[in-house]
């Protein structure tokens, strides 16, 4: 039989590349497209830079048997593996194919992403993953769980060592839910992605509640309710420009720093606007973010999970380039407290920060924990240690602003200078105490208003005068306890002079395996 | 957690409609604090009207006698079973779906849940205890051998808004008072608008919409006071 020549061999190199980029044929891609999502290659395109994304194992294949599987092909085996450039760095992703066998998860599927996991792991490098899949591949069986298994240790080990984003696009049910929840950021598209232990079938059938799939665990629903999601996109679009912009704040992995960039902002600008912006009235609140704003690099404020536990913001900005974690009281809601969901965003963030070398900025305006039995009920005192944890176990940079109020545990949980905070600096309006003054002055001086010719004049009295005498930055300032208190107009430039101080940073922890945080 | 049961007090044949709202923090155990609020539904508005709810004293006077009449039947129905469980006389029961809740005027009763399955509660009414059976009619499974609810009372105008699908409701995150309402039947909000503020702990906090709809129904007005899981507006 005549040997092949070199060119029949590259034409059928190029057959069985075309067949693997046709993914599930033009048919289903088009159902893809008309329901609103795009196909998994034209994720990956939006994701890295043009033309820099390397597909490995295209040529995979399942290897199962069991109900006639052996009769059909899966391209890829439903799932697209490779890197590319992301800003021009290195990264990883994987990209499920939905027109492929409904992108479910098989062995062979499931061993093209734990290679990638491994390897991104090894060349430490972010990983991306793009999910969009039915769930396991029931007649794979057990594999199929195996795969899953074998992903969710990798994304264990992968933590706080690279980066790692999960990206829901599609369905993602049962089992397969869990690798975004072991991540660092889930994003999610609005309408198109669901994520749910148990779909809203098993649900009626189970226990009769009715419910739809957006109610049950659709983008909004996990990110205002609960907490699961860090982003909701409208668009695909705005989702991968929105991890770019993300990764541009973050380094490659756990040993690198994160990537200054020179974003032209003046770092000696000081800010008028910030004097006013605070009302002195103290009940009437104002956006955090406007004062975020006003201080970062070019007022550029990336927020991560803007739509959960709004009565706290975190996020990534720049302070004259060097990329920061930010993490503000927000006063507007619900008194700025903290409460148990902002103690698990902030604990959650400020050791992501932590792991990848991000110093962090904390700004301050909290009147306390919020009270209540559903609060107790529910376990605020844990999750509020969290924050305290998370915090004294930072060893990044931490600088923190005191703005207005600062009560009790909650000036503590803030990064208060005792759970190591390098500079903590405040405003003159600042009014760091144990508690406000109308509830301190109730208490001290309660056998004085009591007897009082006039208790409600008296208590008045004694409330301005605990202010005046207690509720303001200098007790603490005379302790130590504050190194600087700053016109706000300075802000910027302060918080820029500490963190180039702290910039070398080195700080030693008893050597132990981990520590115990409270979960 | 808060849902509300729609329906019916008084003993047979002298049935009102009542509105309760049952709000439950669960405890571990087999104790959850259960509170239960009672109030007739708004008397019908023109859903053309502004969102205001006229409250006349004469509605409120006979809204708190209904409920002070279920409350005495509390205290009167002193028969105490085998299990020392006590049984409302005449056949008082609660029952049904839930719909709107939270008006003026409402007798705020603590009732401890001992047995979720029996749903026994025991009921703490101005520091009395008592123990009442409460019959929770869900519509997939009517509880064994119980009469069904006889109607379900059309609810009435902007009273009467369920957790249906595309429903958003907006709850009070924590007790206080209503200073300002700015949403109106009818308007379109985005996603953080603020429909609302309400006084807490010392600040003006902003009530934000949680999402792009319009005000299908508004549900507090400035002065009221509310609980934490109170239903103030809803967004379709």
């Amino acid at each position: 039989m005549p040997h092949r020549t070199i060119e029949e061999l590259i034409a059928q190199l190029e057959a069985k590349r075309s067949a693997a980029l046709a993914g599930g044929g033009p048919d289903r891609i088009q159902k893809q497209h008309e329901a609103g999502k795009l196909t998994a290659r034209e994720r990956l395109e939006k994701l890295f830079d043009a033309g820099t994304f390397v597909e490995l194992d295209m040529f995979v294949e399942h290897r199962c048997t069991n109900f006639d599987m052996d009769k059909t092909v899966a391209p890829g085996d439903g799932v697209i593996t490779g890197f590319g450039s992301v800003n021009g760095r290195p990264a990883y992703a994987f990209a499920q194919d939905f027109t492929v066998i409904g992108g479910s998860l098989g062995e062979m599927h499931a061993k093209k992403i734990t290679k990638l996991q491994d390897l991104a792991m090894r060349m430490g490098a972010p990983l991306i993953g793009i999910n969009d899949s039915g769930g396991a591949r029931i007649q794979e069986g057990v594999d199929s769980l195996s795969g899953y298994g074998d992903i969710f240790y990798r994304n264990t080990l992968a933590s706080g060592v690279i980066p790692q984003i999960s990206v829901l696009v599609g369905p993602s049910a049962g089992g397969a839910v869990y690798s975004p929840a072991l991540t660092d950021f889930v994003f999610m598209a609005k309408g198109i992605a669901k994520m749910f232990i148990t779909g809203p079938d098993v649900v009626k059938a189970a226990i009769g509640e009715e419910i739809s799939a957006e109610d049950l665990g659709g983008a909004m629903t996990h990110n205002q309710l609960s907490g699961n999601a860090h982003f909701a996109c409208d668009t695909e679009d705005e989702l991968f420009a929105t991890i770019r912009y993300l990764l541009s704040f973050l380094p490659q992995n756990n040993l690198e720093d994160p990537p200054r960039a020179a974003v032209g902002d003046d770092p000696h600008r000081t800010a008028e606007a910030l004097i006013h912006l605070v009302p002195t009235i103290p009940s009437k609140p104002y956006d955090m973010r406007d004062l975020i704003g006003q201080v970062v690099d070019n007022g550029e404020f990336l927020e991560v999970h803007r739509h959960f536990a709004q009565n706290i913001v975190v996020g990534f900005a720049r302070l004259n380039g060097q990329p920061i974690g930010i993490v503000a009281n927000q006063p507007r809601i619900m008194a700025g407290c903290l409460d148990i969901n902002a103690s698990d965003k902030a604990a959650r963030f400020v050791r992501f920060c932590d792991a990848f070398n991000i110093p962090l900025i904390t700004l301050v305006d909290v009147p306390g924990y919020l009270p209540g039995s559903a609060q107790e009920h529910g376990g605020v005192i844990r999750h509020g240690a969290k924050l305290l944890f998370a915090y004294s176990e930072a060893t990044v940079p931490k600088v923190t602003l005191i703005i207005r109020k600062s009560y009790g545990g909650a000036y503590l949980a803030m990064c208060s200078r005792h759970l190591g905070a390098d500079m903590v600096i405040a405003w003159p309006q600042a009014e760091i105490a144990v508690m406000g003054p109308e509830g301190a002055a109730n208490i001290i001086f309660r056998k004085e208003i009591r007897e009082a010719a006039d208790p409600e004049a008296r208590q008045q009295e004694m409330i301005d005068e605990y202010r005046n005498n207690f509720a303001n930055p200098y007790q603490a300032a005379k302790r130590g306890y504050v190194d600087a208190v700053i016109n706000p107009k300075d802000t910027r430039p302060t918080l820029i002079a500490a963190l180039e101080m702290a910039a070398t940073k080195r700080e030693q922890r008893p050597r132990k395996k981990h520590g115990n945080i409270p979960l | 957690m808060s849902e509300a049961y729609q329906g019916e007090i008084g003993p047979d044949g002298d049935r009102r409609p009542m509105v309760i709202a049952v709000s439950r923090a669960r405890v571990g155990g087999r104790v959850s604090r259960t509170v239960i609020r009672c109030a007739e539904p708004a008397p019908a508005v023109d859903s053309a009207a502004s969102g205001e709810r006229p409250r006349s004293p004469a509605a409120a006077a006979a809204m708190s006698a209904a409920t002070h009449r279920f409350l005495s039947v509390l205290a009167e129905a002193a028969q105490m079973d085998g299990d020392g469980r006590v049984q409302p006389a005449g056949g008082w029961r609660i029952g049904g779906r839930l719909d709107a809740l939270g008006m003026d005027g409402i007798h705020r009763m603590r009732v401890e849940m001992r047995t979720p399955q029996m749903q026994t509660y025991q009921v703490t009414i101005d520091g009395r205890v008592y123990e009442v059976t409460v019959e929770e009619i869900r519509k997939a499974s009517p509880p064994p051998g119980a009469p069904r609810a006889a109607k379900r009372p059309k609810p009435a105008g902007t009273a009467a808004a369920g957790t249906r699908a595309g429903e958003r409701p907006i709850r009070a995150p924590m007790p206080g008072k209503i200073l300002a309402v700015n949403a109106v039947q009818g308007d379109t909000v985005t996603a953080d608008t603020v429909v609302a503020i309400l006084e807490a702990m010392k600040m003006e906090n902003d009530i934000l919409a949680p999402a792009e709809g319009t005000v299908k129904s508004v549900h507090v007005q400035p002065g009221d006071t509310v609980n934490t899981g109170d239903l103030m507006v809803v967004i379709e």
